[in-house]
Formats: structure tokens, sequence, C-alpha cells
């Protein structure tokens, strides 16, 4: 009689071993995914920022034309690599910080020739995007830490014992952080 | 024997400075929560004590109308960070707004570093831009730190986010969760009634009846302090765990 409630027991608790890691596995996951969600949005503010600095500097300085042509390029070119949580491969991933960081690249070349135009600077609007930019790096640098910690907790649930069975069981794959590059790592000064 | 003993009183003097130091700041150079906790944290004592008290006093004020917590903090230096990333870090390990609405703002101001910094919390990034946070740097704390004017620059653009921040959501929710409140109050209250009156019918004698008499006037009063103190604000109940995305703005004066 007491031997079969051990038994029970052992049975109830290598079953429930498992199902407790995948419920965990679940809300690490979901984690990482809001966290990637927040990444995109602090991106897609900056790429609608980008957007309306464009045409702020076009009415206001008839200047090199090239520069303003590349960074419309990189913005169209960054926001057309859309990556879904599930999607991120790290060759997806490295595109995306690619894209990202071209456009970077792209702006900061625009607020060095912006600075040549004092007329330019002085205006409200001009100011406005100045201070949003600048805090939407920060907002990216954020949500881009965040990611990364979500990212390390649920590798680290994935990968540890004995959540890993569940993790093999239920095919929870490990996700793809972002890859600290001198490019994208660095925000743009946006400083005036 | 006396270098022995010079060398165990030199690790002692060593150990509990480390532990008021640990006091203080974590591992990462942020201040830790205060104990108890305050919204109005001098650190770097900029004002004076009255000064200190009575922006504290406001905006626990502000905290008990509405639940927004406003939080200003001064420190020495913030080290190598930035003072925007600094102020983030130090937002999120204090928690301050609520933790469901995101609601808090938090103002730093490195004294020898002489720059400032507003936070934003996600809830609250709609009804105080970037931009709005900028100009409060640029036109209230900026002008007045520069004259020294630290209580001024302080307490004016405190003034300046309540007033931008009125009529929006919060006054509102504030209100619905005060009648959240006062509910859950009344179903306490009915709640006791209806067990006490319960435990005396099925109780015999009369000894039982006066003790369960006594238990009730008990819990009403009990009930009805807590509930005062809730309102009052003489004291500051601590932060909601409320976080923050990088909105606000920096400057230097």
């Amino acid at each position: 009689m007491k031997k079969s409630i051990y038994l029970l027991l052992l049975i109830a608790s290598t079953l429930l071993l498992p199902s407790c890691s995948y419920n965990s596995l679940v809300s690490h996951d979901e984690a990482a995914k809001k966290a990637w969600a927040d990444v995109e949005a602090a991106y897609q503010r900056r790429s609608d920022l980008i957007g309306n600095l464009v045409e702020t500097v076009k009415g206001e300085a008839k200047f090199e034309k090239e520069t303003l042509v590349a960074v419309v390029d990189a913005r169209s070119k960054a926001t057309s690599i859309q990556l879904k949580a599930d999607e991120i491969t790290p060759e997806n991933m490295a595109k995306f910080q690619e894209a990202q960081s071209q456009l970077s690249g792209a702006l900061s070349r625009l607020l060095v020739v912006a600075e040549q135009y004092p007329n330019l600077k002085a205006t409200e609007a001009f100011q406005n995007l100045m201070n949003e930019l600048e805090r939407t790096e920060n907002r990216i640098n954020i949500a881009r830490r965040d990611y990364n910690e979500a990212v390390q907790n649920y590798n680290t649930q994935v990968r540890s014992f004995p959540s890993n069975i569940t993790a093999n069981l239920f095919k929870f794959k490990q996700r793809e952080p972002f890859k600290a590059d001198p490019g994208t790592e660095k925000a743009p000064k946006v400083q005036f | 024997m006396t270098s022995l003993l010079n060398k165990y009183l030199f690790f002692i003097l060593l150990l509990t400075q480390l532990t008021l130091q640990a006091q203080v700041v974590d591992k990462d150079g942020i201040p830790e929560k205060p104990s108890p906790p305050r919204l109005m944290n001098d650190y770097a004592e900029m004002l004076s004590i009255t000064e200190r008290e009575q922006i504290e006093q406001k905006l626990v004020a502000y905290n008990d109308s509405t639940s927004t917590q406003i939080c200003v903090v001064t420190v020495n230096t913030i080290g190598d960070y930035s003072i925007d990333d600094y102020a983030v870090r130090l937002g999120r390990k204090w928690g301050i707004g609520q933790k469901d609405k995101d609601n808090g703002i938090l103002i730093t101001i490195s004294k020898l570093d002489r720059k400032v910094d507003i936070e934003i919390g996600y809830g609250l990034e709609s009804h105080i831009t970037d931009y709005d946070s900028k100009e409060i740097i640029d036109d209230i704390i900026v002008p007045a730190f520069k004259q020294n004017n630290f209580y001024e620059g302080v307490n004016k653009a405190t003034d300046r986010i309540i007033s931008q921040l009125q009529g929006t959501f919060t006054a509102s929710t504030s209100k619905k969760e005060q009648d959240d409140f006062n509910n859950i109050m009344v179903f306490i209250f009915v709640a006791l009634i209806f067990i006490i009156i319960i435990s005396s019918l099925f109780s015999s004698g009369k000894g039982n009846i006066t003790v369960s008499g006594g238990g009730w006037n008990w819990s009403s009063g009990g009930g009805s302090s807590s509930w005062s103190g809730g309102g009052s604000s003489s004291s500051f109940g601590g932060f909601g765990g409320g976080s923050f995305g990088g909105g606000g703005s920096s400057g230097s004066w």
C-alpha cells in the first residue's frame, strides 16, 4: 500500500518536472518575443522620424542631393527587412543589423551636412526632430539590451537540465541575440 | 602583537566602510532604493532640509491623488555613465511609477557633472513628449541652475510636469482606482459583519457573543485607520514597479 503511494508520487513528480519547465519555457519565450516587438517598434519610430527629417531638410536646404538620396535608400532598405520574432536566424539577424547600421551611417552623414545650414538648425521643427532622434537612439539601445537579456534568460533555460529535455521534446530552439558590432552598437551622435 | 591588532582594526574599518557603501550604491554604481521610500532624494545635498520636505510633500500628495510618481534624485556624480543611461537604470531598479501603468517620471541631477535628465515612463510618453521635457530642461531647469537656484528649478519643473499632466488619464484612472479601493473596503466590511453574525449564531452562551462583539469593534477600527492612513499625504507608500523605455530629455547647465 505504502509502496504504491511512493510509486505514484514518483510518477507524478517525473511528469510534473518537465511540465513545470514547459510553462516557464513558454513564458521566457513570450518575454523574448515581446522584447523583440519593442526593438521593432523602436526602429520603426526612428524610421518614421528619419522620414520627417528628410522632408524638413529637403525644404530648407538645397544641398547635396546624394546625401538625401542615400538616406532615403538606406531607410527603404531597412524597412524592407521586417523580421518576425520566429524568423530570427543568425543570417536574418545579420542582414537586419547590417541594414540598420547602414541607415545609421547615412543618417550621421546627413546630420553632418545639415550642420552647415544655420537657418535649418534654427528652426523649431528641426530641433524637435533632433531631440526626438537622439532619444530614439536611446530607446533602440534600451530595447536591444532588454531583448538580449530576455534571449539570454530563455537560451539558458533551453540549454540547462532538466528543462532542456522539455525544450527538445517541444522543439524550443535557441534564439538569436544582437551581436555588438562597432557600426550599430554606437548610436550616431545627433547632438548639436 | 600590536601590528596584528592594527591589522585587525584596519580590516574592521574596511569592512564597515564597505558595508556602508554597499547600502548606498550597488555593484553597477546605481543607488539603492531609499528606505523608507521617498520621492525627493537629495543625495548631493543641493537643497535645504525644508526645501527638500516641501517638494517631497508636493510629490507625495500628487502620487496620492493620481498614482503618478514623480521622483527627483540628486547625486554627486554619475561616474562613467551617460546621464540618460544612468537614469533609466535607476528608474527601473527603483520601479518608479505603477507596474501596470508605467506612469513614473524621474528627474536625475548630477551635481559635479552639471547634468540633468528627465525620464518619462512608457505610460506617459504620449502626454509628455521628448520635446516637452527638453523644453522643461532648457526653459526652466537650466536657467535656474545656472544661478544656483536649485530649489526653484526643481520646484518649477515639477509644477510644470504636474500641470502638463492635468486632465490626462491619470486623474480618471486614479478615481477609478479609489472607487475600486472603496468597493473592496465595503466588501471586507460586509464580509466581516457577515462572519460575525454567522459565528454568533452558531456559538452558544453569552460569553462567546461578547468576545465576538469585541472582535467586531477592533476590526472596524483597524480598517478605518488604515484607510485614512492611505489617504493622508504625510508619507510616501512606496514605488510601484514601473518601467522606462528611454523617453525624455537631458541637458547640462
